[in-house]
């Protein structure tokens, strides 16, 4: 026997209740003036506002590093642009001292070790200074996530105009490496694709 | 700004762009979940948990054109989850028809006589109402009525079977009914 027949009955008149309940469907519900500011105040801050700490500098350079040698070296696969490419570099990296050694003006002890960082780098990642720099503090997994992210993005935009595209790949299936690494906070496995960068090579 | 592209510039840590997803959904949000909540501080708590849940797992957006959607199912669910979790009671059938029902028990200045004034005192009225009732059955009405899902399809929503869902929708009116008209 059908269940329904137990409850149903076809005689009940619900015509006054469905008017009621759609027009109640229908009304908007009036939100709060504040709303807006409430949504948002429930977000996390962006990261990018964040103060940047002492401990962090030789890492940042580190990091801005790979992204210049990175634009460069996409540079470096279209023809005639070598020379650009150096020029991009030179002022880049002239930039890069200056920006670390801005960084933290009270303590010049900081910003001298981390120009001596990078004095000590050539323009490819240095292994050794990064092993100083992951040792020296705790990874800002956001930080790292959007830095690479950003990174993968330029990249990906720029792999049509790459003639050595197979470099050009390498480099975005080492950065969606670092990424997944990031996504499982593996320290051990980040730093290690650090030392392997294919920007090394 | 195209909607997949404000997506795109979010996963790229742009907390502008998605501010201005904020911007474009935050009132449907809150509509929907006053709709199942019927309380106005809940519904801000679910809109919030709702856009901060969206911010964090916006790499999980599969399709990014179905933003929106999946925005709406994010709070649905959430309001589904916490109509499930504070359930005050289950009540039997019989408690249920029963003149001792927490419907029976609205104070008494909300039971006034005067009945069809206005349509927005009415519908404050089916409120109150829907409020009182026990989340099982105010789930199934409101996914009928204000979402407008087919039997089937608030059958898989809730998991139960099709004539569960059948039998409550029927329940569910007919408390509402003998209510509204006691009053």
């Amino acid at each position: 026997m059908d269940r329904l027949k137990e409850y149903y009955d076809e005689n009940e008149d619900f015509g006054e209740i469905d008017a009621l309940l759609a027009a109640w469907s229908r009304q908007e519900a009036d939100a709060p003036e504040d709303l807006h500011q409430k949504i948002m105040s429930a977000l996390p801050q962006t990261p990018k506002k964040a103060k940047r700490t002492k401990k962090y500098i030789p890492y940042l350079a580190t990091a801005a590093l790979a992204a210049v040698v990175i634009m460069a070296s996409l540079s470096l696969l279209q023809p005639g642009g070598e020379e650009q490419a150096t020029e991009k570099m030179r002022s880049n990296d002239a930039a890069l001292f200056n920006q670390a050694a801005m960084e933290d003006t009270e303590d010049t002890a900081d910003a001298v070790s981390a120009e001596k960082g990078l004095a000590n780098s050539t323009l490819a990642v240095q292994p050794a200074n990064m092993d100083i720099a992951m040792e020296d503090m705790a990874i800002d997994w956001q930080k790292e996530k959007e830095e690479k992210e950003e990174m993968l993005s330029a990249q990906q935009e720029l792999l049509a105009q790459a003639e050595d595209k197979e470099k050009a790949e390498a480099i975005i299936a080492w950065l969606e490496e670092c990424l997944s690494a990031i996504e499982q906070e593996d320290s051990e496995k980040y730093e290690e694709l650090l030392k392997n960068s294919p920007l090394n090579e | 700004m195209q909607e997949e592209l404000l997506v795109k510039q979010s996963l790229k840590g742009s907390h502008e762009a998605f501010e201005e997803l904020v911007i474009k959904y935050e009132k449907s949000i809150y509509n929907i979940a006053y709709h199942y909540l019927l309380d106005r501080e809940l519904a801000l708590d679910i809109s919030q948990e709702t856009f901060l849940q969206a911010y964090q797992s916006l790499k999980a957006l599969k399709d990014q054109t179905a933003f929106g959607a999946w925005l709406k199912r994010i709070c649905r669910n959430k309001c589904l989850d916490y109509l499930r979790k504070n359930k005050e009671q289950n009540l039997s059938l019989e408690e249920i028809m029963s003149a001792e029902t927490t419907l029976a028990k609205l104070p008494a200045e909300e039971r006034t006589p005067e009945k069809s004034v206005a349509e927005k005192e009415n519908i404050a009225h089916l409120e109150r109402l829907l409020k009182e009732m026990p989340a099982e059955y105010r789930e199934v009405l409101i996914l009928r009525a204000f979402e407008d899902y087919s039997y089937e399809e608030i059958a898989q929503a809730t998991k139960s079977s099709l004539g569960t869902v059948k039998s409550r929708i029927f329940r569910a009116k007919k408390m509402l009914k003998e209510q509204y008209e006691r009053v």
